[in-house]
């Protein structure tokens, strides 16, 4: 059977005729006569024909290249108008996707390459009496045993932490190294390494047994140059000896970013600061992970997980284990719960309000374009074209375009991930590599966008009034029309305000928070950490006297919690109570054990009492001194003097208030530490930070330093580093955040400034016959340009009114993401929220001139003229 | 002239491939035929036959190539596949079995009498 084609119908039919006619004239007809009665017996030959089209199984694939064929004709017909709506709509469509992507990557899924399903991560918590912990989350040794040896519902139960270890003799750069159980690589799905082998199960057994390391391709290639003989060769870790056995292949993540190591978890006690987590059984730092056994769930391994902590509980009186397993996902991990919470609306309402933008800005220019095309579609229809028909013919235009964004959008969404992975430091290596949630996302969105940009203006379109259309008059999204044009308009304005206020709360934490003082002296304080091989307190000693014989060394001192060395905002925290408050009721307080120099050498004032001095010491039965800070001495004893007063920590001991130091803002960028409580530093401790005041230029300083520890400690390498360099290093993220947002906020100009031209001026040439009468009734130049101006302050202003409630919204979620970073800033900050909408409104006015003025340049006799 | 006669939907098709029984016809051969047996009482326009024959085709009920008719001219041909025979009886059938039923209630007496 041969295919049929549109012109096999036709000629089909018209042979039919030719028949009947033949027939009619044979039954006595005229020739004329009888090819009238012909037609009339066949019928409505046009209707005949497009009933044929349409049943034609062809016919909607047919329709379809047809329509993209208009499509793409009409593109090429308006080129300015078609670049800049793919544009948009690119941008709309390319950031989300390139985000989602991150997203995807880093929260939805468990980092594991085969088999996520059945994953299960076990996040435990202590409470209670526990004593110093290092992390929040985590097991101790001894309670992994038990689950490994007692749980029935997960399998190949493995362990891990996360520490830092330098590597070598000689360079002081520190490196992200994971101790594992032996398990670790089978559970992760790393079968063979690249070279070498994997742990054997030996390793894992005792404490100490087996110094081996695997390291990661990446490192191997960077560190040690692809050195082929690597296997078998010995490296310093941390300065002990461990033996290289295996590289892993490029592609395993693991938990690390690409430079990895990864060490049997018994040689734990060569990492963590000389903690050991082997003797001290009971101490938190593994995190669990394991996959189900068939049938089982999260919620029964769970349950069974929290029958076996409550028994090693009782080994441990006074503690309590809360225990979760959850899919390893970032959004499901208990740790992170308040942040996700937070973070994941910001994200995603971020994103959406980008598409939206995004999107409505393509409307209105596809709005102004169906109003100039009015014409044809009054003609199509006049011709017959069913409205359905013409509703998919337009739809089909605007998803051409959209296809258009989404392709270059997915070019985009590769790249972006790579952007943002070099913003983020010290993430661990996830594969990006977009999978079939990230395509069905940008599909998804594509075709979002382009049906919703346009759909008004094909709906619009079809509104037609087919004579007045056809004549040429106003019919087609008149005056009655303008009620969705303004709601564009304030709905873009809204979603600008937003994007503008969040840059300009940056912008100015930027300018001035940041850049103040942060209340002691950054710039003539070098700070390093002397990680000593043997430490003892002899040697911390000579160390001291030492540094202090330096020249233009003014002052040494050590301290537990540095500047800017916590995440959080201050160090460890300790309950404060006053005498005869119970426990739990009293004030949490940053702690810090300094040495006597320490408010000198940071150049930190004493405003009351005094500072702490040389060679006082902590005595068990003498009641200790603490100097406290000034919101402390607020906190407890508001308007009343300190000085004398005798406070309570954690343990009851008895602590008496020698004297109050400044506030100062150390650890989060602008904002100004909590209460903190300064103990006087025993002599005893090591691995404190040391902090050391010069004078002049720090060059000749530092390598003075490196010196003198070299004497005393051969394989001593430390950084040394300013305060100020710390601080630089945590702006230097900040401003890399910045420039995203400031990113952002151009693009939310440029598309308001678009946007708004756009509308104002397609108003303004509907109203061209209006603008005419006026002119000729006597309006000035003047008149017309503030008549136009004024008729879209309505929408501009009901859009900023609304901008200005989500964008209130928006900070406060910012604030709650942002208070687990170094970086703080203000959202009651009216200058910015002032700053934003005065701009927004300058844009729109600028945007709203241009029209304006060209409606006021309107000769009357055209404009009355033009039909 | 007798008053058409209306289709009823679904007739059409039944017709068209009762036409083809004997042999397969153009177009035109089958709207004469339907017209010649039907007396001229049953009404069909010539051009609601092409969507039928259409459906038909697509069916897989007829098959259709072109030929020479009569006049020496290009027509296209459609004959009956096998599957449309058996539609024809299976549909011929019922239809037989709507005019019985259809029949004997329009001649029924009230009850107890003969016809």
């Amino acid at each position: 059977m041969s295919r049929r084609r549109p012109d096999d119908y036709d000629e089909e039919i018209r042979e039919h005729i030719e028949m009947e006619t033949r027939d009619n004239v044979a039954r006595g007809m005229s020739t004329a006569a009888a090819r009238l009665a012909a037609l009339r017996t066949f019928g409505n030959v046009g209707s005949v024909r497009q009933r044929l089209h349409e049943g034609a199984p062809s016919y909607w694939l047919d329709t379809v290249f047809q329509d993209i064929r208009q499509g793409l004709r009409l593109l090429r017909q308006s080129p300015l108008l078609s670049v800049s709506i793919v544009l948009t709509l690119t941008l709309g469509i390319g950031i989300n996707t390139g985000v989602f992507t991150v997203l995807n990557a880093i929260m939805l899924r468990a980092r594991v390459q085969k088999d996520p399903d059945r994953f299960a991560h076990v996040a435990a918590r202590y409470s209670g009496d526990v004593g110093p912990t290092v992390l929040d989350w985590g097991v101790s040794t001894a309670d992994f045993r038990a689950y490994q040896s007692g749980v029935q519902s997960l399998e190949n139960l493995a362990g891990w932490s996360i520490a830092r270890a330098t590597i070598g003799a000689d360079d002081p750069t520190t490196w992200l190294i994971q101790p594992v159980t032996c398990n670790f690589f089978s559970l992760y799905g790393l079968e063979q390494p690249r070279m070498g082998r994997l742990f054997r199960p030996e390793e894992c057994k005792d404490a100490g047994s087996a110094p081996v390391v695997m390291l990661s391709e990446e490192l191997w290639r960077r560190r040690f140059q692809a050195d082929p003989k690597i296997l078998g060769r010995e490296i310093l870790l941390n300065r002990h000896p461990f033996t290289v056995v295996g590289i892993a292949p490029e592609r395993f993540s693991g938990r690390l970013r690409g430079p990895g190591i990864w060490v049997p978890y018994t040689t734990q006690p060569a990492f963590f600061g000389g903690a050991d987590f082997f003797r001290n059984d009971t101490l938190p730092w593994l995190t669990l992970e394991g996959r189900l056994k068939p049938g089982q769930t999260r919620a029964s391994a769970q349950a069974e997980l929290a029958v076996i902590a409550r028994q090693q509980d009782r080994l441990v009186p006074g503690r309590d284990t809360t225990i979760f397993v959850t899919d390893g996902s970032f959004v499901q991990e208990p740790s992170q719960r308040a942040q996700v919470f937070w973070i994941a609306p910001l994200i995603l309402g971020a994103l959406t309000l980008l598409l939206l933008l995004a999107c409505t800005n393509v409307t209105m220019l596809l709005l102004s374009r169906a109003a100039a095309r009015q014409r044809e579609i009054a003609v199509r229809l006049a011709l017959g074209a069913g409205r359905q028909r013409l509703l998919r013919m337009l739809l089909t235009e605007t998803l051409i375009l959209a296809g258009l964004a989404g392709g270059i959008s997915a070019w985009i969404a590769v790249r972006v991930p790579a952007t943002i992975t070099r913003l983020i430091p010290d993430m661990p290596y996830y594969s990006f590599s977009p999978d079939f949630a990230v395509f069905a996302y940008l599909a998804a969105i594509t075709f979002l966008a382009g049906m919703v940009a346009g759909l008004a203006p094909a709906a619009e379109s079809l509104r037609v009034n087919l004579t007045s259309s056809l004549k040429g008059q106003e019919g087609l999204l008149g005056g009655r029309r303008s009620g969705s044009r303004n709601f564009l308009v304030a709905a873009q304005v809204a979603m600008s305000l937003v994007l503008l206020v969040v840059a300009c709360l940056f912008a100015h934490a930027e300018l001035s928070t940041f850049r103040s003082n942060p209340g002691f002296e950054t710039r003539q304080v070098l700070q390093f950490t002397a990680r000593v091989q043997a430490p003892s307190t002899a040697l911390y000693r000579e160390l001291d006297r030492r540094l202090r014989q330096l020249p233009g060394i003014a002052a040494v001192a050590f301290a537990s919690a540095p500047p800017f060395s916590s995440d959080e905002g201050g160090g460890p925290r300790e309950e404060i109570r006053l005498p005869g408050q119970s426990r739990g009721s009293g004030l949490r307080a940053a702690t810090n054990s300094v040495s006597s120099q320490y408010f000198e050498a940071l150049g930190i004032p004493i405003v009351h009492g005094r500072g702490f001095r040389r060679g006082e010491l902590a005595r068990k039965d003498v009641i200790s001194p603490v100097v406290i800070s000034e919101a402390l001495a607020r906190t407890l004893w508001p308007a009343q003097n300190p000085i004398g007063r005798v406070i309570e920590d954690s343990d009851s001991a008895p602590l008496e208030v020698i004297g109050v130091a400044r506030d100062v803002k150390s650890q989060r960028l602008g904002v100004v530490d909590g209460p903190v409580l300064y103990r006087i530093r025993d002599p005893r401790t090591y691995g404190d930070a040391i902090l050391v005041r010069f004078q002049g230029d720090p060059a000749p300083v530092q390598s003075a330093i490196r010196q003198t520890l070299r004497d005393i400690d051969r394989a001593l390498l430390p950084r040394i580093t300013t305060l100020q360099s710390s601080m630089d290093e945590v702006l230097d993220s900040f401003w890399k955040m910045l420039e995203i947002v400031l990113f952002l906020a151009a693009v939310a100009i440029g598309l308001a400034l678009i946007g708004i031209y756009g509308v104002v001026a397609f108003s303004v040439s509907r109203r061209r016959r209006e603008t005419g009468v006026r002119v000729a009734l006597g309006a000035t130049r003047r008149d017309i340009v503030v008549a136009v101006m004024t008729s879209h302050l309505r929408p501009i202003g009901f859009g900023l009114a609304v901008g200005l409630l989500l964008s209130i919204g928006g900070s406060i979620a910012l604030e709650q993401v942002l208070r687990a970073t170094p970086i703080g800033f203000e959202i009651a900050d009216p200058v910015a929220f002032l700053a934003a909408a005065f701009l927004l409104l300058t844009t729109a006015s600028v945007a709203m001139l241009g029209p304006a003025l060209r409606a006021a340049r309107v000769d009357p006799l055209d404009a009355l003229r033009q039909e | 002239m007798p008053e058409k006669l209306q289709l009823l939907p679904g007739t059409l098709e039944m017709l068209v491939l009762q036409s083809l029984v004997f042999g397969p016809r153009h177009g035109h051969g089958i709207a004469t035929a339907i017209q010649r047996n039907s007396d001229d009482l049953l009404l069909v326009d010539h051009g609601s036959l092409y969507p039928a024959l259409q459906r038909l085709e697509n069916d897989g009920l007829v098959a259709s190539e072109w030929g020479t008719s009569e006049h020496n001219r290009r027509a296209r041909f459609y004959k009956l596949t096998r599957s449309g025979r058996r539609k024809l009886a299976a549909h011929t059938s019922k239809w037989e079995q709507v005019v019985r039923a259809v029949t004997g209630v329009l001649r029924a007496r009230p009850e107890g009498e003969e016809a």
